[in-house]
């Protein structure tokens, strides 16, 4: 986020205090009976245009005011349904999130009724508790300046090539896709990924380990480290690179060996607002605001008429775009839900050895 | 000569502990985006980010709020319980006094996680006044430090001596006793407002969705990099340090006045 | 004791008991229970705390990342309490609050000073590659290097501390006889001041193995994937792995050599500085 946007959006806070107090007092009746829903994202600065195309209009419209939390977090989910204090009444999920949480019981079921009454979105966005908000794909990035132009690694196999592609990397500190890249570098075809070949992967990974300086954890790291030269190349979400190269750093990324993936919505059990986070969630049905956020943020969701109103270099930089798609792999989270335990205690003990 | 080679190496390590905290107000003065050294231009500027930004001012403000409510609580708790340990004499006082200080010197992440649990059952996860109790803990011990050895150290004299002079115990504890014991409960409720105020991990495990200072500084370490992390930390930096020489001042004070 | 000594006992310890009881005593009890219940009585997870090999290496390297730290810390650190017990009272003042200067801003900021210090573009490899001494950035950033480092600094003050206390308390006279009566200056030492106050090193060496055993915040932010510590795989038993009877048995491990360690410093500390 730039200083100049961070100090409006203040100014922002600072100036709605007063006006919503005013209004408040002219409208006793219904500020009393406002609710608030609370809504879980991945923060960052994702969270501000979130509140400026989605939180603030659905406000105006329907009095529902709109509290963001974050990060994601599926132990948070399971600590809240357990307890019964559920303090989200919407969380964002990765797709083998989504799964574990429904193996649980974790999530309710989503109205479809109210969400989608005239059954536009494709069978492909909706899961019995669950509403694809996004697409985003975990891709290769890299400095543009400390390679020649046009020279910069292309996919996985150049990640693992230290010799032609020199520096310190990053990784995501999760088997979660890493053994997918760790098998694309060696030569596995894209379409015959899974079910994994766990050894082959980590066989693969044992020849980068030592290169590999900083295994990240959340969205906002990779991109710093990136930025700071700490390292010359690392995996990360494809949007987080968008705002960067806007500002004119010398970063890109490749979609090649990219993991496409999805991100949901879902309804915790025991959420105390469930029907006005479904009213929210049909937010995300409009294809005009659905424009202007992927205008900013390259996160398509599967809303009907999407694409067709898009410029073409937006579409061109989505993970969706025909071409991007071809270089991609499709995530499984499917394959991922019943053997994320397991390969994580073998990550971690590998990581340290 | 040995003693020559020696004050060098003391002079090394007195710089090797205090300079990284000192560069740090030069690259808190930085224009630019990034940590540089030396700055290029120097600006106020991360300074004003601060105060602009919401969510630090928020944090800044649950810290102190935090910070003030463990130090009330830790207090008139600690004082209390120290009355009764230097003063009393009952089975298990010296248990019960390293049970008071054992969240000193505890490992953090024990009870960090034992709280967790706990709150987690009571519900009591995202809560402010939990959050004041759970950082109390930490703050009892130096109140109970403190303030039992000031009370060990005076003069029980002076006590009876008001009592022989018609005074009820407890008028002779609240115009005697509580007078001297003023300046060390002043510098350990410094200490226990500073342990409230810097505490994290307790406070990353059961705050919920609360930011205190420390846990905002947190998810920006994790996060990135940016200037308004150094200018907060040079304001901590000053405003500890003053702190804690106020509370040296009155410790000190006290000792010469009464002597030790 | 009278009924009315036993009320007031009561009325003054009444607050403590409760606070301490309710939120420090029964919570590790609560960390007890579920180590050993998952619902039903279990010895899982600490048959998992001998059979997991990341719980295994991750004792090991924060014993001897501890101990490594500690003997560090000692050796710097005795030295410096010697030039300062024996400067004289102005300057010795003046130093110990410079010592002490650190020690009363958090470890976190402590730690971030280090971060930018250490990075690849930060002050340290700026002013290498400035004089020509290194020619390209060397990596100390998330590095055990870096966390070594950070931990002395943070730990040192400590050190000299409870080594100082012990050595302004030795007479000097002492050391002076022993030099009329022939001993070299190195004898005189080594005969003399050393065995007493080796009593306050050793002190100053436990609390500070106990105070590395559990750091979390320094090796998080300046590691790299092999400084793990205890600590640390609490957090991402509890935060990731959901594990939370697993993290229970760890912290139980951190908690039982903390209290070995305490049992000794009584052991070696004289009565009177646990008491401050």
């Amino acid at each position: 986020m730039t200083s100049i946007s961070r100090r409006r959006f203040a100014v922002g806070i600072a100036a709605a205090g007063p006006v919503a107090l005013l209004a408040s007092a002219l409208f006793a009746g219904p500020a009393a009976a406002q609710v608030t829903i609370t809504v879980n994202g991945s923060g960052g600065g994702l969270a501000q245009t979130i509140t400026r195309i989605y939180e603030e209009p659905f406000t105006k419209e329907t009095g529902i005011k709109v509290r963001a939390t974050a990060p994601v977090s599926l132990p948070k989910l399971k600590a809240m349904v357990e307890s019964g204090n559920v303090e989200w009444d919407m969380t964002e999920l990765g797709g083998s999130d989504v799964i574990e949480a429904t193996k649980h019981g974790w999530l309710q079921p989503v109205d479809w009724k109210v969400v989608d009454p005239d059954g536009k979105l494709p069978d492909i966005a909706k899961r019995p508790n669950a509403m694809v908000t996004s697409s985003f794909s975990t891709v290769l990035a890299y400095r543009t300046d400390k390679f020649p132009a046009g020279k910069g690694p292309k996919n996985w196999a150049d990640f693992w090539n230290v010799k032609a592609f020199p520096g310190p990397r990053a990784l995501q500190n999760s088997p979660v896709g890493n053994l997918e890249f760790a098998l694309l570098a060696d030569g596995v075809a894209p379409d015959k990924l899974y079910p994994l070949d766990v050894e082959r992967a980590f066989k693969k990974l044992d020849q980068i380990k030592d290169k590999v300086t900083v295994w990240w954890t959340t969205g906002a790291q990779h991109v710093q480290l990136l930025v700071d030269g700490e390292v010359v190349m690392t995996s990360v979400w494809n949007g987080r690179i968008t705002p960067l190269r806007r500002e004119g750093r010398p970063v890109a990324i490749t979609y090649g060996g990219g993991s496409l993936q999805l991100s949901y919505w879902g309804i915790p059990k025991g959420a105390k607002h469930p029907k006005e986070a479904m009213l929210y969630m049909r937010t995300r049905l409009d294809p005009e605001k659905g424009e202007r956020f992927v205008s900013e943020v390259p996160y398509p969701g599967f809303v009907p008429g999407l694409i067709e109103r898009l410029k073409p270099e937006v579409a061109r930089d989505l993970p969706i775009h025909p071409d991007n798609v071809a270089m991609q792999f499709r995530f499984d989270p499917e394959w991922w839900a019943s053997q994320r335990a397991p390969l994580t205690e073998r990550w971690n003990a590998w990581l340290l050895q | 000569m040995t003693r020559f080679l020696l004050g060098v190496y003391f002079a090394i390590a007195v710089a090797f502990l205090v300079l990284p905290l000192v560069l740090l107000v030069p690259i808190s003065l930085t224009s630019s985006q990034f940590l540089e050294f030396p700055p290029k231009e120097l600006s106020l500027r991360w300074y004003r980010e601060f105060f602009v930004d919401a969510s630090w001012v928020n944090a800044t403000l649950l810290s102190f709020k935090v910070g003030v409510g463990a130090t009330l609580v830790a207090l008139v708790v600690g004082t209390l319980a120290s009355v009764a340990i230097v003063r009393g004499s009952f089975p298990g006082r010296r248990l019960l006094h390293a049970i008071l200080v054992a969240p000193l010197i505890i490992p953090t992440v024990i009870l960090a996680l034992a709280l967790f649990i706990v709150f987690l059952r009571w519900k009591w996860v995202d809560s402010v006044p939990a959050l004041i109790f759970a950082h109390a803990v930490v703050a009892l011990p130096y109140v109970v430090l403190i303030v039992s050895s000031a009370l060990r150290s005076f003069d029980t004299t002076l006590e009876r001596a008001a009592r022989v002079l018609g005074a009820g115990p407890v008028r002779a504890f609240f115009s005697v006793t509580l007078p001297y014991l003023g300046p060390s409960m002043f510098a350990s409720s410094l200490l226990a407002f500073f342990a409230s105020f810097d505490e994290l991990i307790i406070t990353l495990f059961v705050s919920g969705g609360l930011q205190t200072l420390p846990v905002r500084i947190w998810t920006d370490l994790v996060l990135r990099l940016d200037p308004t992390v150094a200018a907060a930390a040079c304001m901590l930096i000053v405003v500890s340090v003053v702190g804690m020489a106020v509370a040296e001042y009155f410790r000190q004070r006290n000792v010469r006045r009464y002597g030790s | 004791m009278s009924r009315r000594r036993s009320f007031q006992l009561a009325l003054l310890l009444g607050p403590a008991v409760a606070l301490v009881g309710l939120l420090f005593l029964f919570p590790l009890f609560g960390v007890m229970k579920q180590s050993l219940f998952s619902p039903g009585f279990t010895l899982e997870s600490f048959a998992k705390l001998v059979n997991s090999p990341v719980a295994a290496i991750v004792m090991r390297r924060t014993f001897v990342l501890a101990l490594t730290v500690t003997a560090l810390c000692c050796v710097l650190g005795y030295p410096l309490a010697y030039f300062l017990a024996t400067m004289s009272k102005r300057w010795r003042a003046f130093f110990l609050y410079l010592i002490l200067l650190p020690f009363w801003i958090s470890v976190l900021i402590r730690t971030y000073t280090w971060m930018v210090l250490l990075g690849r573009e930060g002050l340290v490899n700026n002013a290498l590659m400035g004089l020509g001494i290194t020619d390209g950035p060397v990596q100390m950033l998330f590095t055990g290097f870096a966390v070594h480092l950070a931990m002395v600094q943070i730990l040192l003050p400590i050190v000299i501390l409870t080594c100082f206390a012990s050595m302004v308390e030795i007479d000097p006279q002492l050391v002076r006889a022993a030099r009329t009566l022939g001993a070299t200056p190195f004898k005189a030492f080594a005969r003399v001041f050393f065995p007493m106050s080796i009593g306050g090193a050793a002190a100053g060496a436990i609390i500070c193995f106990i105070l590395s055993l559990g750091f979390y915040v320094t090796p998080a932010l300046l590691g790299g994937r092999r400084n793990i510590m205890l600590a640390n795989l609490i957090d991402f038993e509890v935060h990731q792995t959901l594990n939370w009877s697993f993290a229970s048995a760890l912290a139980l491990v951190l908690l039982a050599a903390t209290l070995v360690l305490l049992g000794l410093f009584r052991l070696v500390a004289p009565e009177r500085r646990l008491h401050g």
